[in-house]
């Protein structure tokens, strides 16, 4: 049962917690700080004591709060690679909103993913086919699981011991005599405090001190000095606050917290108390010039104190090596060269910081590439892992799947054959509602560097929308394929993490092309023919579009000439377009229209449209000489007897109807039938419609029109979603909408009418 | 006698007593007290009564005006509450997030032997 437990929610619950807070990433970035900020803190150590003599500590007093801040900060900063990326508008893939995609029924209609018993590595394969325990942690990712904890405990010890001290001196401060609060009080007139800072005796403390970060108060042990003796203690106290000197240690503490694996920040953090100490020891001796009695006051301190040694001060060792060096220097009576130590500080922080920056920094691609190494594995039956690999390639990241399939079974007809990943894509996104865009070349490089990091894979699949249709198609990159196309970058790059980086730059370098995205050779080849027309048409119609989308369903391009290197092409396509026509969101499918359009070749051999005539310009005109079909077929077509320009196949009541009626009217390729749908709606609407559907509620015109009961607040509730469609445009259509608890009350309601499919009122009012 | 933990009010007052060397007139306690909350004459006398009877004060009269003073020792009280074995928390040294003028800790007779040395030869040099 224990194990259970362990295996079934806690052990998935950290690695996720890791994968999420991507601690990995953070603690790598720790680490190389931890690296580049040694470089600095051991110089400082070991030197500091030589420039000392010279310019004092203040320069080191710089150095430490630079080196503090950067420890704290666990990112790195770095440059994005490309400052500016172009993808190509061909690439985009799109359809009507309302195309549907029956996968999920099919994924369960046919063969069901079988799991072989050759692949149980990480996985158990419950009766019911579910895999339990897909889980895996890098070494990287447990490493920095310790280390976050590390991290945790640090400053849960800390904060603990510092709640309890200022809980304990607290209750044991007793208001000090008048006398110490009037040399109190002149202190800080003179110093320029004006803050109310309280001060309290208190016998459970040995020294004098500054506590507080909001309630700021100084405390004196029960010492017998004399009021001299006091007015220097008290004056370092209050150094220490005008100086801010608790944050800064608190910022120490914190780095302190963040690398305490790193042995040189404890001693930095040791180092900038000490500092801190000798600073204030020299301000407040050179404000009152009284270095005996402040000696003498200190010495005075320590030999009162009741030499309590906590179980829990390693962090202190030392200490009174450093309570004698505090001594020496308070008699140090050379003068520091002030004005250089700032300089030196300031150019020494400024170059280090700078470094610190410049070094952390890295390299996008090597970074991405070193981490997707991280998932290198023999099995793709590692279900987890080879999922999450996929889930890390940066350069698909806006290409999110809607669901996926491993296909480990080499028994069953799959194409391609062998044991693979399929992906399946939605052209809308769930959450948003926004169409997705796919990049064929980029899902492909995607595939290339998931075959050359898993083993067994033989193949990734993809089932996405296509980018000139209103289908989906598969298309599949295979092992032997990358092996052709990339030879031994590929097939050495899972050898080892040098060898995959480069590999892994070589597809990042080949995804950002101007081509086409039609697949892993895209970037080789040149713009062929029947792609230029539908680029062509696309681009014309893109127009007309207004902001919508235009795909090429077909073209007819069976004829075409070449004069003096200019090709020339009688085209029919057939065309898709939605988006809002003339104020109105329109769909039309399958639109024909005859064209002629004329091309040449650039250099690498690919054709590109130097004219494109569009019906209107070709109608009623005699057969241009280039154009070599027969007579009666160019009357028949531009005669608009098989197809036309929109309006002239439907003599213009198309239009009509579109501009009169419609909210979103389908067309199909012979204009007869039309038909309305309230899809469109959702454009009209998106907050109502989206909040509609987030409850699970119905919102689509017509077989989404029904009741579902769910829970919703706790309470269950019925969603309905009616239609009343009156038939007469003067009439207003009404869509209603109503939120139902179990005693039949209304809880919510909304009413949409639409008349003439062109006014829309909303009343949410209960009916 | 048992002695009892005294609630954060009640040791205000008594830390007070105890820096006095001499038995107190409420008067004179209250105007030690000012300086931090603000306490009136009857919460005192509640206090001190309480105190009282805990066996923690104890009361003079002298012209009709009450006169208290310890029973306890600072001493003997402190001991009872430093048992806890949170004690090792409290030491100065775990929390670094106070800035204390001397790390008091670790120095034995020679080390501060050696510190007035120090003191003593900047003196003569």
């Amino acid at each position: 049962m224990g194990e259970t437990v362990f295996t079934d929610i806690i052990f998935p619950w950290i690695v996720s917690f890791c994968k999420l807070a991507r601690l990995s990433d953070m603690f790598s970035n720790v680490l190389e700080i931890t690296v580049y900020a040694s470089f600095i803190i051991a110089p400082a150590l070991i030197f500091g004591k030589a420039i000392k003599k010279r310019y004092g500590v203040k320069w080191r007093y710089f150095v430490w709060l630079v080196i503090a801040v950067r420890l704290i900060i666990p990112f790195n900063v770095s440059l994005p690679e490309r400052a500016v990326t172009i993808n190509a508008p061909e690439s985009v893939v799109t359809l009507e909103p309302n195309e549907g995609f029956a996968l999920e029924s099919s994924e369960s209609e046919n063969a069901p993913v079988t799991y072989s018993v050759q692949y149980p590595s990480a996985l158990r394969v419950e009766p019911n086919g579910i895999i339990t325990r897909p889980f895996r942690l890098t070494a990287m990712e447990a490493l920095s699981l310790i280390w976050a904890a590390g991290v945790i405990l640090f400053l849960l010890y800390q904060g603990i011991a510092y709640a309890l001290f200022k809980k304990r001196v607290k209750r044991w401060r007793a208001p000090a005599d008048e006398e110490t609060r009037r040399i109190f009080r002149e202190l800080k007139i003179d110093m320029g405090i004006m803050r109310d800072i309280n001060i309290y005796r208190c016998s459970e403390i040995d020294s004098p001190m500054l506590i507080g970060f909001t309630d700021t108060m100084v405390l004196l042990p029960k010492n017998e000095l004399n009021a001299e003796q006091l007015a220097l203690v008290l004056r370092h106290e209050l150094v220490h606050y005008s100086r801010r000197d608790l944050w800064y240690k608190l910022a120490l503490t914190i780095a302190n917290a963040m690398h305490w694996f790193n042995p040189l920040v404890y001693a930095m953090a040791k180092s900038a108390n000490n500092d801190l100490e000798l600073i204030c020891d020299s301000i407040t001796i050179s404000a009152a010039n009284k270095p005996d009695e402040y000696a003498r006051a200190m010495l005075e301190i320590m030999k009162n104190s009741r030499g309590f040694k906590p179980a829990l001060s390693t962090h202190f060792l030392g200490g009174k090596q450093a309570m004698k060096e505090r001594f020496r220097t308070i008699f140090d009576t050379t003068v520091k060269k002030r004005g250089i130590a700032l300089l030196t500080a300031v150019l020494a922080v400024s170059v280090l910081g700078g470094a610190l920056v410049a070094c952390g920094s890295g390299d996008a691609v090597e970074n991405a590439a070193k981490e997707l190494y991280e998932y290198k594995s023999p099995y793709i039956g590692n279900n987890w892992n080879s999922i999450e690999l996929f889930n890390h390639i940066p350069f698909i990241a806006d290409m999110p799947y809607s669901s996926t399939e491993l296909d480990t079974d080499r028994d069953d007809n799959s194409v391609p054959e062998g044991y693979g990943l399929k992906l399946y894509y939605e052209r809308r996104d769930a959450e948003s509602g926004k169409n997705l865009v796919y990049k064929r070349n980029e899902l492909s490089g995607a595939a290339a560097v998931f075959l050359a990091l898993i083993d067994n894979a033989d193949y990734v699949a993809f089932t996405a929308p296509d980018y000139d249709s209103a289908s989906y198609s598969e298309f599949s990159v295979t092992k032997r394929e990358c092996a052709d196309l990339y030879g031994s970058l590929f097939t050495n790059a899972g050898e080892s993490p040098e060898n995959f980086a480069e590999f892994y730059r070589v597809i990042e370098e080949n995804l950002w092309y101007d081509g086409k995205p039609t697949g892993m050779e895209a970037p080789l080849r040149p713009t062929d023919i029947d792609e230029a027309v539908d680029d062509a048409v696309i681009a014309r119609h893109e127009r007309t579009a207004g902001g919508g989308y235009v795909s090429v369903a077909a073209h007819n391009t069976a004829i075409n000439t070449e004069t003096d290197g200019v090709y020339t092409e009688y085209v029919h396509t057939l065309y898709s377009s939605y988006g809002v026509r003339d104020g109105i969101y329109t769909v039309m499918s399958g639109v024909s229209e005859p064209a002629i359009i004329r091309f040449k070749k650039d250099e690498n051999g690919g054709f590109y449209v130097t004219e494109y005539l569009s019906f209107d310009e070709i109608k009623g005109k005699p057969m241009p000489e280039d154009i070599s079909i027969s007579e009666q077929m160019w009357n028949d077509f531009i005669g608009g007897k098989y197809g036309g320009g929109l309006d002239e196949q439907s003599d213009g009541k198309l239009r009509e109807y579109l501009l009169g009626n419609a909210i979103d009217a389908e067309v199909d390729y012979d204009y007869n039938q039309t038909a309305l749908n309230y899809d469109g709606i959702f454009d009209y609407f998106p907050d109502l419609a989206s909040k509609i559907l987030s409850e699970g509620g119905f919102w689509e015109y017509p077989e989404y029109q029904g009741t579902k009961r769910v829970i919703k607040d706790g309470k269950r509730v019925t969603l309905s979603t009616d239609f009343y469609i009156s038939g007469d445009p003067k009439t207003p259509d009404r869509i209603i909408y109503n939120t139902t608890d179990d005693a039949g009350q209304i809880i919510e309601s909304f009413t949409v009418y639409v008349t003439g499919g062109k006014t829309f009122e909303i009343d949410n009012t209960a009916a | 006698m048992k002695i009892e933990k005294l609630p954060d009010s009640e040791l205000c007052v008594m830390l007070v007593l105890w820096s006095a060397n001499e038995p107190m007139k409420t008067s004179a306690i209250l105007e030690l007290l000012s300086g931090d909350k603000s306490w009136t004459m009857s919460t005192l006398q509640t206090i001190l009564s309480r105190l009282q009877k805990r066996g923690f004060v104890e009361v003079t009269t002298e012209k009709r005006l009450n006169y208290y003073y310890p029973k306890i020792s600072e001493d003997d009280y402190r001991e009872l509450e430093t048992k806890s074995f949170l004690k090792k928390f409290y030491g100065n040294s775990c929390s670094r997030l106070f800035a204390a003028l001397a790390d008091t800790h670790r120095l034995n007779q020679e080390d501060i032997d050696e510190i007035s040395a120090i003191i003593e030869n900047a003196k003569e040099g």
